[in-house]
């Protein structure tokens, strides 16, 4: 303090200085009605402009997450392939839908999905939830929840009849009838508001030392080295490279090929799962996929987008190995070898230590809020 | 009267050593080296951390003071009058903090008409900017081992760049003059839309037992996608550990503006009582922007630097105050995660003041230390200094040194 005098009695013009200051102007980005549940530090997402968000949206889309009357033949929700326990993935290698079909890709988890330019696996046109929605509820390729011209009056009943929903609409959408339009803006609201942000890491970045071990701190070194280059795909608050939030300009959207199959030696993934060659049918686009979240990606197995790595060890020695390479089955081939595969898909050299170390650090990912949160669980539940 | 001046003038000036000189006597080639060794008890950072002052986006050659004994600087310089009119300059030099061993500095050719000195010089090349001696001096040239507080903030401490400087020049009188740059210096880009260009006006006095050397200055500067060069290697990896700060870039326009001066009074023969002062203002508009956020900012930043100073026969003593003040208003939906990010967030004027002894133990050597508080990142901070310097002009010839 006694330093601090000279310096009025040097800078005599300085004595009545005022204090810098920097003053901020987001026009609004930092607020919303609806509690978002993201820690500081994390941007908030989009809203779309035809539903925004509100806690009453919410809890209706809550209710209609876990309705399995909202199927065709009442035996599936969405629920049924997107488990709390499993940050809102299943388990499973694929899911079947209500007639039994199985669908040809993994249930992805439903974490931060507001966060998402894209929707699905590898799709570059599905942008809104709003739309992908759509797709479970309505689809026939394969059949999800089951719901067609023929039995859509049938099923809307269903929901009119229930008690229990004639206030939840009328709270979140006053004045406008219980139609698929409001269904579909009520459950895009819930799984908009699925926000994960409270894991180890994020503790551990919040100024928490002890919130990692020590090993899971070698992980995040060896996670952000460019050695095994994880990061460039799954870096960012919500390790993913595929992000939008409402302080962006310029939003990326983009897919990997990450070399799991090359069935035909020129770089084919097996049918239909070709990633954004399904919609483009340009060979680069050939198994080119969105990188996922890594939030909670512990309780997520199996891994990629057919389900077919069964572990985090199993990633990553793919990773290590720069590639798959199947030397059976129907789809043989070595992927490693893929002409579209990404250039980050480079292989490294790993001990077991350190695998073991990248997964602690993987774990420490786990939102154990997130997956016992009453705030997300089934409100149809018998206490 | 003469005989009193003369020699205190020698001691007093013989640190004073402007980067800008013009070499007189044809077919003399004049070599100067410095070298200024300094150890420090702290540094302005710690090792693994980056000095960026909240408040204001740093760059250039603003490299922290560091622990330890640090080579401030080792430079080497030819001058060489070709003929009447044309003379050269090459000058390689290394820096503390420079990761890439040494750099020409400069690289220049000059013009002089019609007079050995002036009144009319043209000068073309890699060169040191003359607007102002803060971003021209050397470590070795000062008391105080850092270079000034605003110099670091607002003009990346040198101002080296390719250019061309037309002005009149009066090493008794008043000189002005313009420059034009192609941007590599901080705060500009080197690109189509980059570049600096500055005005400056000079004025050297000597009457009686008065000095003074008083300068007026204004630069424009124009850049795009700016980064903090100390730090920026192309990506950043996320904000864990020692990893390189956010890369969050400046596009857009700065202008610049400053008063300097040193005002002389010779007390008696051996005795010399000076102040030195810069004040300086930064306007700057434009984006702050990172890959995929944007927001706009409107800046307007000020520095002062005062400092008394008494030489006493060999010794010299001063008292060096700098304060700055960082205003920033940042618009945007990306404001707030951009200004974080590029540091801005600041509620404090960063100061800093020191205390610096200088005994010039013979012609070309001396011996200086510094004790200095340092509050540019919030927290005020002491640190002492202590180290050599060595100026020696290897083969000495006539020629004339300016103080812009």
């Amino acid at each position: 303090m006694r330093w601090r005098l000279l310096i009025p009695l040097l800078l005599p013009l300085l004595s009545g200085c005022p204090e810098s200051i920097t003053t901020i102007d987001d026009g609004g980005a930092l607020r919303s009605d609806f509690d978002w549940q993201v820690r500081a530090g994390i941007p908030l997402p989009v809203e779309p402009i035809d539903n925004a968000m509100s806690e009453a949206k919410f809890q209706l889309g809550r209710h209609l997450f876990y309705d399995p009357r909202l199927s065709s033949n009442e035996t599936i929700s969405c629920s049924s392939c997107h488990h709390q326990d499993k940050a809102f993935a299943d388990g499973r290698v694929a899911p079947r839908g209500a007639t039994g079909e199985l669908h040809p890709r993994n249930s992805q988890a439903l974490v931060n999905i507001a966060y998402n330019p894209t929707l699905t696996w590898g799709n570059p046109s599905l942008r809104t939830i709003e739309q992908q929605i759509v797709i479970p509820l309505f689809g026939e390729t394969p059949i999800e929840h089951g719901i067609s011209d023929a039995n859509q009056e049938l099923v809307l009943n269903r929901i009119l009849s229930e008690p229990a929903y004639a206030p939840l609409f009328s709270a979140a959408f006053p004045d406008q009838p219980i139609s698929y339009d409001t269904i579909v803006k009520g459950l895009a609201s819930f799984i908009r508001g699925m926000t994960s942000f409270s894991s180890d890491f994020d503790r551990y970045e919040q100024g928490d030392g002890n919130a990692l071990s020590e090993s899971a701190k070698n992980g995040m070194a060896l996670f952000f080295s460019e050695q095994l280059e994880c990061f460039h795909c799954h870096g960012g608050y919500n390790f993913t490279d595929s992000v939008q939030d409402r302080t962006m300009f310029l939003v990326d959207r983009p897919f990997h090929n990450t070399g799991l199959y090359n069935i035909d030696g020129l770089g084919a993934y097996p049918e239909p799962n070709t990633g954004v060659h399904e919609i483009t049918s340009r060979a680069t686009d050939m198994g080119r996929f969105r990188a996922p979240s890594l939030r909670n990606i512990a309780v997520t197995a199996p891994y990629m987008h057919d389900g077919s790595v069964a572990t985090l060890e199993d990633a990553i020695r793919n990773y290590a190995a720069a590639g798959r390479n199947l030397t059976a089955g129907p789809n043989a081939g070595d992927g490693r070898m893929n002409p579209y595969k990404d250039g980050f898909i480079s292989g490294f050299s790993i001990t077991d230590d350190e695998i073991n170390d990248l997964i602690a650090f993987l774990q420490s990912l786990t939102d154990d809020e997130f997956l016992n949160s009453e705030r997300f669980a089934d409100p149809w539940a018998t206490p | 009267m003469r005989t009193i001046f003369l020699p205190a003038l020698l001691l007093t000036s013989s640190f004073n050593v402007f980067a800008h000189n013009i070499p007189t006597e044809v077919g003399q080639p004049q070599l100067d080296v410095s070298l200024a060794v300094t150890a420090r008890t702290d540094g302005a950072v710690a090792s693994d951390e980056y000095w960026r002052i909240p408040g204001v986006m740093m760059g250039g050659h603003a490299w922290p003071a560091q622990r330890g004994i640090s080579m401030d600087e080792l430079s080497l310089s030819l001058s060489y009058r070709i003929d009447e009119n044309f003379f050269a300059v090459i000058k390689a030099a290394q820096h503390s903090g420079h990761d890439d061993g040494p750099s020409i500095e400069h690289a220049w050719i000059g013009y002089v008409c019609c007079d050995s000195v002036g009144p009319l010089v043209i000068e073309a090349g890699r060169m040191s900017a003359a607007f102002t001696p803060s971003v021209s001096e050397h470590s070795s040239a000062r008391i105080f081992s850092d270079a000034t507080l605003p110099a670091d903030a607002f003009l990346g401490r040198h101002f080296h760049d390719q250019g061309l400087r037309l002005w009149r020049h009066n090493p008794h009188g008043i000189s002005f003059g313009m420059e034009l740059w192609q941007g590599e210096a901080f705060p500009a880009t080197a690109d189509d839309n980059g570049g600096a260009a500055d005005l400056f006006a000079s004025l050297n006095h000597q009457s009686g037992r008065l000095t003074v050397q008083t300068g007026v200055w204004t630069l424009f500067a124009r850049a795009t996608e700016r980064p903090d060069h100390r730090y920026s290697d192309g990506h950043t990896h996320g904000g864990i550990g020692a990893v390189p700060p956010p890369d969050v870039r400046f596009t857009g326009d700065s202008v610049l503006g400053g008063i300097h001066a040193l005002i002389g009074w010779q007390v008696r023969s051996d005795m010399r009582a000076a102040l030195r002062m810069e004040w300086m203002q930064v306007e700057a508009d434009g984006v702050i922007e990172d890959i995929t956020r944007r927001a706009t900012i409107d800046s307007v930043y000020s520095g002062i630097v005062v400092q008394p100073e008494i030489s006493l026969a060999r010794h010299s003593f001063a008292l060096r105050a700098e304060q700055l003040l960082l205003d920033n208003h940042v618009t945007g939906a990306a404001a707030l995660p951009l200004a974080q990010d590029a540091n801005l967030i600041n509620d404090h004027n960063p100061w800093r003041i020191g205390l610096g002894w200088r005994w010039q133990w013979r012609d070309a050597l001396a011996l200086r230390a510094d004790l200095t508080r340092d509050a540019t990142l919030g927290s005020a901070e002491n640190r002492a200094a202590i180290g050599l310097v060595w100026h020696q002009s290897v083969t000495r010839q006539a020629s004339h040194q300016h103080n812009p």
